[in-house]
């Protein structure tokens, strides 16, 4: 653990983590918005169908 | 037979390439979209390799390992400027995108062009200029590179590994367009996350485990070396400078044309989120594995006359030749997949902006559009290629120097026209001219020692606010239907459909959508390579 200092052990570590989980979390974010789109679509489709 | 088994398969590598390149060219013949956005029908993965390959370059294996050779830990901030990348992802992919499709943009001229309405063709002579001159000079580094690793690995002499290399690449982009280069780009950026995972795991194993490498550099350079300030092991004022120069050259990501015209050919908006989780992944991999290549490198190969010779000379020691064929393909990859983006890029603005907007008042036909961006390619690859038999610079600051005068042409105009509608038409060909100019007077006579791409992209961006606070805001019926029309948003605050996020969104529908779970109805979305067909279509 010594063999590096704490500085350097933090830029290998902290930023792929944090890149990485910031990425991740906008997936999901943008998976989820993406399913109430299509709701929204099916909606507007149907309507337009309706009519 | 390592020298002559080696150098078989890097023959073999460009052989592929070549015929991929023929293969792709009944694709791209078929129009100028096709030829400059490859009909916007290439996937996420595809896309996404393609643009980290492009990006990439000898910087990658060249420069990077070399820096961090030479400086230590302090390489790593190179990796924490990717997230200039994710800026890319989370709030520009997506409006290019939109923006592009509604104003029937393919290249990044006509983009800028369109969306100033700009008669005059100063934006196109602006963006010519600019393009030829740093794409050159970009190019040009990325053949250097090219040299290197021939002389190093191969035995070759260097000006033979410029003018075989450069060849080829020319070749490939010629026949296949944007296609041929995305298709090369994607086996070429696999090739390079290969090797960056690859290389520092056996040097390091060689090494007898990452805290045996430590002690090693540790007793060698000091422990200041591993500590990420730049020879020191606090954080000084000059390390301060430092670490932001670095960080700078991530603003590259933000306004290289040959990245942000990825973006315009993308299926449609969402394949961002796909495109941006395999990015900065693979960008993870690259930048750290690039990095403790060099560091290890120096653990194992201490006396290198040159740092920029360590990635080539630890493939041929460490790896049998078979191995260290692939490697040097993968490193071969890393250049010729910027080279010919770089290429592509350049040609398609002389042809599409010069020849057919400016001087043919857009009546060029498309078979004489493409016949000309070919010619083009040919005769810039071939300046590049006699100027990189002299080179000015290492590998590292070439490539960046050109990387920053590209960005702050075409960063800062493309990303405030997103977002203000105010922009003016002076406003941005302002910025577009004082972000290079600015990038060359701080090259030649620094007046700090401060990384050049930094202090050019905030003065364009000043210089576009200020100048467009002074001028006259665009105006007029159709500028207001194309800002309402690209900025406007559905029940749940987002932007509404495209005509391309509509076909997607109807697949669905038509393959009975209510009876999908969550994850069927996401994955057939994700995966609907091929039905997605986008309504964009040039004139």
């Amino acid at each position: 653990m010594d063999a590096f200092p704490i500085a350097g052990w933090l830029i290998l570590i902290v930023p792929p983590i944090l890149m990485i989980g910031s990425v991740a979390i906008w997936y999901a974010r943008e998976v989820k918005m993406e399913k109430l789109e299509n709701e929204l679509f099916r909606k507007k489709y149907d309507d337009r169908e309706m009519e | 037979m390592g020298g002559i088994g080696i150098l078989s398969i890097v023959i073999l590598y460009m052989i592929l390439l070549l015929v991929l390149g023929i293969w792709s060219a009944r694709i791209s013949t078929q129009g100028s979209s096709e030829y400059f956005l490859g009909g916007r029908k290439l996937g996420p993965w595809v896309l996404s390799m393609s643009e980290k390959a492009s990006e990439s370059s000898g910087f990658m294996t060249v420069g990077l390992p070399g820096e961090a050779y030479s400086s230590g830990m302090s390489a790593a901030w190179n990796a924490v400027s990717s997230v200039f990348s994710i800026f890319n992802w989370l709030f520009f992919a997506k409006r290019i995108r939109r923006l592009s499709e509604i104003q029937n943009s393919i290249t990044v001229p006509d983009f800028l062009s369109a969306r100033f309405k700009d008669d005059t063709h100063i934006m196109r002579w602006v963006s010519i200029v600019v393009m030829t001159i740093f794409m050159t000079v970009y190019v040009c580094a990325q053949f250097v590179a090219f040299g290197v690793l021939f002389e190093v690995v191969l035995g070759v002499n260097f000006a033979t590994g410029v003018i075989v290399g450069g060849i080829v690449t020319i070749i490939y982009t010629i026949l296949g367009g944007f296609f041929a280069v995305s298709l090369t780009d994607f086996i070429q950026g696999l090739l390079m996350a290969f090797a960056f995972l690859v290389l520092p795991i056996l040097a390091i194993t060689e090494i007898g485990g990452f805290n045996e490498m430590g002690y090693q550099l540790t007793d060698m350079m000091g422990q200041e070396f591993l500590a990420p300030f730049f020879g020191n092991s606090a954080l000084t004022l000059a390390g301060l400078i430092a670490i932001i120069s670095y960080l700078f050259i991530g603003i590259g990501f933000n306004g290289s044309p040959h990245v942000l015209v990825r973006y315009m050919a993308l299926r449609h908006t969402r394949d961002v989120k796909r495109i941006a989780l395999i990015g900065i992944i693979w960008m993870m991999v690259a930048y750290y594995g690039a990095v403790l290549i060099g560091l290890s490198g120096l653990a194992l190969f201490p006396d290198l006359a040159d740092p920029e010779h360590i990635f080539p000379t630890m493939t041929v020691e460490l790896f049998p030749w078979w191995i260290a064929g692939i490697i040097v393909a993968a490193a071969l990859s890393a250049m010729m997949s910027s080279i010919d983006s770089m290429l592509l890029i350049a040609s398609s603005t002389i042809a599409e902006d010069l020849w057919n907007k400016i001087l043919k008042k857009g009546e060029l036909r498309e078979d004489k559009t493409i016949l000309i961006s070919r010619i083009a390619t040919a005769l810039l690859g071939l300046i590049a290629i006699i100027i990189a038999l002299n080179p000015l610079d290492t590998v590292f600051w070439l490539a960046v120097f050109a990387w920053a005068g590209l960005a702050t042409c075409f960063g800062p105009p493309i990303i405030l026209s997103l977002f203000w509608k105010g922009v003016t038409k002076t406003g941005a060909i302002a910025g577009m001219i004082v972000g290079p100019l600015v990038t060359v007077i701080w090259y030649f006579w620094p007046p700090v020692d401060i990384y050049e791409g930094g202090p050019a992209f905030i003065a364009a961006m000043l210089t576009i606010v200020l100048v467009s606070l002074f001028t006259k805001p665009p105006e007029g019926d159709d500028f207001e239907r194309l800002w309402d029309t690209y900025s406007e948003k559905n029940e749940l605050g987002r932007f509404s459909f495209l005509p391309s996020d509509e076909a997607v969104i109807r697949n669905l529908k038509a393959s009975n959508l209510g009876d999908r779970t969550e994850k069927e109805i996401i994955m057939e979305l994700l995966d609907s390579e091929h039905k997605s067909a986008s309504a964009f279509r040039t004139n």
